[in-house]
């Protein structure tokens, strides 16, 4: 044991240490610390990945959408991982308030932090070229970024098959740990089940009981597992399903389904639309009159599942005004984690953080934090540091990693769209109005399939 | 198709006015490509600078203005273009003329979306516009309540008065002789002492200025994004094909053709996606120089 | 007086010389023929002098003016014009509509977007269209479209077109090719009747047509001048029958 002095550049010196230490501390650490002694040799044997990391830096890999549509908001993405590498190098921000954590501020294990970025253009072609690219060529310990949930799928599969992790950015659709769930991804981003269980409720009590709603649902793996969600559970609170059309993904005029939906009996539309799609069919409702509407003897209303900041702000408040839908994270929230980000990421950048950002500053911090506690960057280890992983102080309130399928289970809050009076600012579109604690929008994993497969890739 | 005639009635009028933005950007393509023989691909551009200085004029300064400034922009914009760019390319091949009017249109939605942002900026519609229509106050055979959005039939306006326009300048002053006369043969006008180039010029400019007027009232109704002209850009080319390269009536035609297959196969969503297409090819087999086209082209 | 001075004009296509050397002056008012057999340049030469082809060497001098580098709108309201082998209309206009555009750019110069003038200011220019249509016998198809009319009242209307912006020099390209007889004689007449002023520069393959009309014959061939002189001079020359039976061997 006394030559750990010697060799300072052995990518095992902090186990060498820790082990040290545990020694030093009771006869039992010792029995402790041999499995590990055993293991990490057999750890040494094994490359997976970008795994063993050489050197005093260790890489990660942002892939965020920096052209087409999602571009703001993989902008706001990068700002968050940029921050989180300063955090992690430096200290500050969630380091302060996340718990349990082992996160130093020396970067990890050690390691200065560095990292390279990508474009996935929104497109998965595009995205795993970049992501591949990343890994091979710079050889990242991680990828972590994306808007939309087949760009995520496409990357987790990638990922899944070189040996690497990958953490989600913002990605809604159940299949992403559903029948898509991998070994090698993880999602701390809440998903269109849980929208549906954490919204209906909050809608059937706003709007009764005696509604019946039509769809407009946006074609691709999303808005099909958010369609799936809001039907059943807003059935489970006795409303009526009049109808659904599913619209292609460039559609920008939504007036012929429209349409179709003032022509059938339904009094809620439910816009199962994000980001451009969510703009035009919201902005295209309002202007047919919709939501001076009535029927049924009741108010004609709309529901946008999904909410965002920038799309709110594309849409307009006039428009959103009294909306109603869901959002992972908000900058209003004023539990201690969250506060402690929105303060840095305003000071560094001027606005407040988006629900992108937060989650991708998140995973960034819980990945750094589970090679801590795994005490190596072997990523099957790793893995096994983020299963069942329950923490705290990354807002949200108490957050488990549930080991089943790599879904963050938290609280998820209900908001509603500002009036335009009622804003305070330029990002003040959005206001809370119910945070739904985590428990209730679990859900047994197994109604979605899929399986995680090994540790070790193929 | 089990149509009520509630529902015909609704999907009419939505196949007019999503036909009326369509004929408006293909009226100014199909007027370029007969006139000056050349096959602008940045024509959805155009639209997407009229759509971006409508907005911003209209947010700043309220609608009037912007209706009042952005179609003479707009022309100055297109006799620029015209003259800097697309004059040096007429007597080149049509492939070279796609590629650079493309690259161009790419260039000019990257140029914007740097300044604006990816996000999509609301347009709101002006107060006299808005509302909706009570179909069922107009329209005997309509049974309950029906509506309609007041805008949407004021573009169906715009579109028609536009079209008549064109024509009456075309049919019935001495400069439309002219250009009718050119585009039967340029070079022959040449001979006779008339110098058709800067007529053409021109009439770029106008194609430009059509394109102002439809981003002037599309605008609230397509949204204001970088991606909106390319979107755009492709189904007006598919209608000029259509309705014949270079023949404005079949431009209105095919324009409003189109407008009225995606308005009626909205429920269906496999075919609403590949219509458009559908009917390209199914022209394209079986007149192949458009519906109103003139023989030669593409014979 | 000279009122064309083609001097020198060499113009070749890749490896092909087309024209070579050309010498050629046109007196004014006179009726100019340019014959020889095919592959001559005639055409060739016809084009440099409408502004269609640059020639490579030598220049023009049209009334003292230089021609070349000048485009072909400003060469007809220099006052050239040109009559095509198939008669130059717009088929899908009335007669009226074909011969008012070349009027009114008589009057306007190559370029003028006068679209809001008053009817009155036009009412002349149209008068004088008229007057065009008149007399060349085409006043009973004033308003029917130039498509219908039959060939010689195409040809008609052609000239109708030409004449419609006084052209001091009128260039012919072939004018009676693919007629027959009785049409032939009638374009004799119309071209013998026109205003004398005008000077008439006509390439023709029909030696009838060019004995009936030129005061001087100009023998082209394999791009050079070969021969020149008056109808009688050209008719037994030997150099012009060796040109044309060379041909009829090859």
């Amino acid at each position: 044991m006394t030559d750990v002095k010697s060799d300072k550049t052995n990518p095992t010196a902090a186990g060498w240490s820790r082990r040290d230490v545990l020694k030093a501390t009771s006869v039992g650490a010792v029995g402790a610390a041999t499995p590990m002694f055993f293991t990490q040799n057999a750890w040494a044997e094994k490359a997976i990945g970008n795994y063993p990391v050489n050197g005093s830096e260790v890489v990660l890999g942002f892939n965020v959408p920096q052209t087409g549509a999602y571009a703001d908001e993989g902008a706001d993405e990068l700002r968050a991982y940029k921050l989180a590498v300063k955090h992690l190098n430096n200290g500050g921000g969630m380091l302060d308030t996340l718990k349990p954590s082992m996160l130093k501020g020396n970067g990890i294990l050690g390691k200065k932090v560095t990292y390279v970025t990508g474009d996935t253009q929104t497109n998965a072609d595009a995205s795993r070229t970049s992501a591949r690219r990343m890994i091979e060529r710079d050889k990242v310990i991680m990828v972590t970024g994306g808007s939309s949930s087949g760009i995520a799928i496409a990357q987790q599969y990638l990922c899944n098959e070189l040996g690497i992790i990958f953490m989600c950015g913002l990605t809604h659709s159940n299949d992403t740990t559903g029948k898509d769930k991998q070994r090698y991804g993880f999602r701390h981003f809440f998903n269109a089940h849980m929208t549906g269980k954490a919204l209906s409720p909050v809608l059937s009590n706003e709007y009764g009981k005696d509604r019946r709603a039509f769809h407009l649902t946006a074609d691709y793996s999303w808005g099909h597992t958010q369609q799936e969600s809001m039907q059943e559970f807003t059935e489970k609170e006795g409303w009526g399903t009049e109808g659904n059309i599913m619209t292609p993904l460039k559609t920008t005029d939504f007036s012929q389904y429209l349409s179709q939906v003032l022509n059938s009996d339904a009094d809620v539309l439910i816009l199962n639309h994000y980001g451009a799609n969510m703009v035009n069919s919201l902005t295209n409702a309002v202007n047919f009159g919709m939501r001076d509407m009535q029927k049924n003897g009741k108010n004609l209303e709309i529901v946008v599942p999904l909410y965002s900041r920038l799309m709110a702000k594309g849409a307009g408040s006039a428009n959103i005004d009294g909306v109603l839908g869901t959002s992972g994270w908000n900058w209003a929230l004023q539990d201690e984690g969250s506060k402690v980000f929105v303060k840095a990421f305003s000071d560094e950048y001027g606005f407040p953080p988006s629900q992108a950002a937060h989650t991708c500053y998140v995973q960034t911090l819980l990945y750094a934090n589970a090679c801590e506690m795994a005490g190596t960057f072997y990523p099957p280890e790793v893995i096994k540091a983020l299963e069942d992983f329950e923490f705290t102080g990354a807002g949200n309130g108490p957050t488990l990693y549930r080991g089943s399928d790599h879904q963050c289970i938290k609280d998820i809050l209900v908001m509603q769209g500002k009036s335009p009076s009622a804003r305070n600012s330029d990002f003040d579109y959005l206001q809370i109005v119910d945070q739904v604690d985590a428990k209730t929008v679990d859900y047994d994993p197994a109604i979605f399939g899929g399986e995680l497969g090994p540790y070790e890739p193929a | 198709m089990d149509m009520t005639l509630n529902a015909f009635t609704l999907s009419v009028l939505t196949g007019l006015q999503l036909g009326s933005i369509y004929v408006l950007i293909a009226l100014g393509l199909t007027l370029i490509f007969g006139t000056l023989g050349v096959v602008n691909f940045a024509h959805g551009a155009l639209y997407l600078i009229a759509i971006y200085l409508a907005v911003s004029i209209n947010n700043a300064l309220g609608f009037g203005l912007a209706l009042i400034l952005v179609p003479p922009i707009l022309f100055v914009i297109g006799v620029l273009l015209e003259r800097g760019l697309i004059q040096r390319f007429y007597n080149r091949p049509h492939t070279d003329q796609i590629l650079v009017t493309f690259g161009l249109a790419i260039v000019l939605q990257e140029l914007l979306k740097w300044i604006f942002g990816a996000n999509n900026i609301p347009f709101a519609i002006p107060s006299w516009g808005n509302g909706i229509i009570m179909l069922h106050d107009y329209l005997p055979f309509l049974e309950g309540f029906v509506v309609y959005p007041k805008w949407r039939m004021i573009l169906v306006v715009v579109a028609i008065v536009t079209v008549s326009a064109v024509f009456a300048l075309l049919h019935l002053t001495r400069f439309g002789l002219v250009i009718r006369a050119g585009m039967r043969d340029a070079e022959m006008l040449q001979f006779l002492g008339v110098n058709i180039n800067r007529r053409f010029m021109i009439v770029f400019g106008l194609g430009a200025m059509i394109a102002g007027i439809a981003g002037v009232f599309g605008g609230p109704v397509t949204q204001v994004s970088p991606e909106v002209g390319m979107q755009l850009l492709v189904p007006s080319f598919l209608i000029v094909v259509i309705g014949g390269m270079g023949s404005l009536g079949g431009a209105v035609l095919a324009g409003i053709l189109i407008g009225m297959a995606q308005s009626f196969t909205a429920p269906y969503i496999y075919l609403n996606t590949i219509i458009i297409y559908l009917i390209t090819v199914i022209i394209l087999l079986v007149r192949p120089r458009g519906l109103l086209g003139a023989k030669g082209v593409f014979e | 007086m000279a009122i064309l001075d083609i001097h020198q004009v060499s113009l070749s296509f890749g490896g092909l010389q087309a024209l070579q050397n050309v010498h050629l002056k046109i007196e004014k008012g006179s009726t100019h023929a340019l014959i020889g057999p095919n592959g001559a340049g005639k055409s060739t030469l016809l084009n440099v002098l409408t502004g269609m082809l640059k020639p490579d060497d030598g220049s023009v001098m049209f009334d003292g003016k230089p021609l070349l580098n000048v485009n072909s709108y400003d060469i007809n309201q220099l006052g050239i014009a040109k009559v095509f082998q198939t008669p130059a209309i717009f088929p899908e206009m009335t007669v009226l509509q074909n011969v008012t555009i070349p009027v009114f750019a008589a009057r306007d110069g190559s370029f003028n977007f006068n679209m809001f003038e008053g009817r009155a200011k036009q009412r002349p220019l149209i008068e004088f269209a008229e007057q065009q249509i008149c007399e060349l016998g085409l006043e009973d198809h004033m308003h029917d479209l130039a498509g219908s009319l039959s060939r010689g009242d195409k040809r008609r209307l052609e000239m109708a077109i030409c004449l419609a912006n006084k052209p001091r020099l009128l260039l012919l390209d072939e004018p009676t090719a693919g007629m027959a007889r009785h049409e032939t004689e009638k374009t004799i007449e119309l071209l013998k009747s026109m205003d004398d002023g005008i000077t008439k520069v006509i390439v023709e393959h029909d030696m009838n047509v060019v004995f009936s009309l030129a005061e001087k014959i100009s023998v082209l061939s394999q791009g050079q001048i070969i021969a020149e002189g008056s109808p009688n001079e050209i008719k037994g020359h030997p150099k012009v029958i060796e040109a044309y039976l060379g041909e009829a061997q090859v």
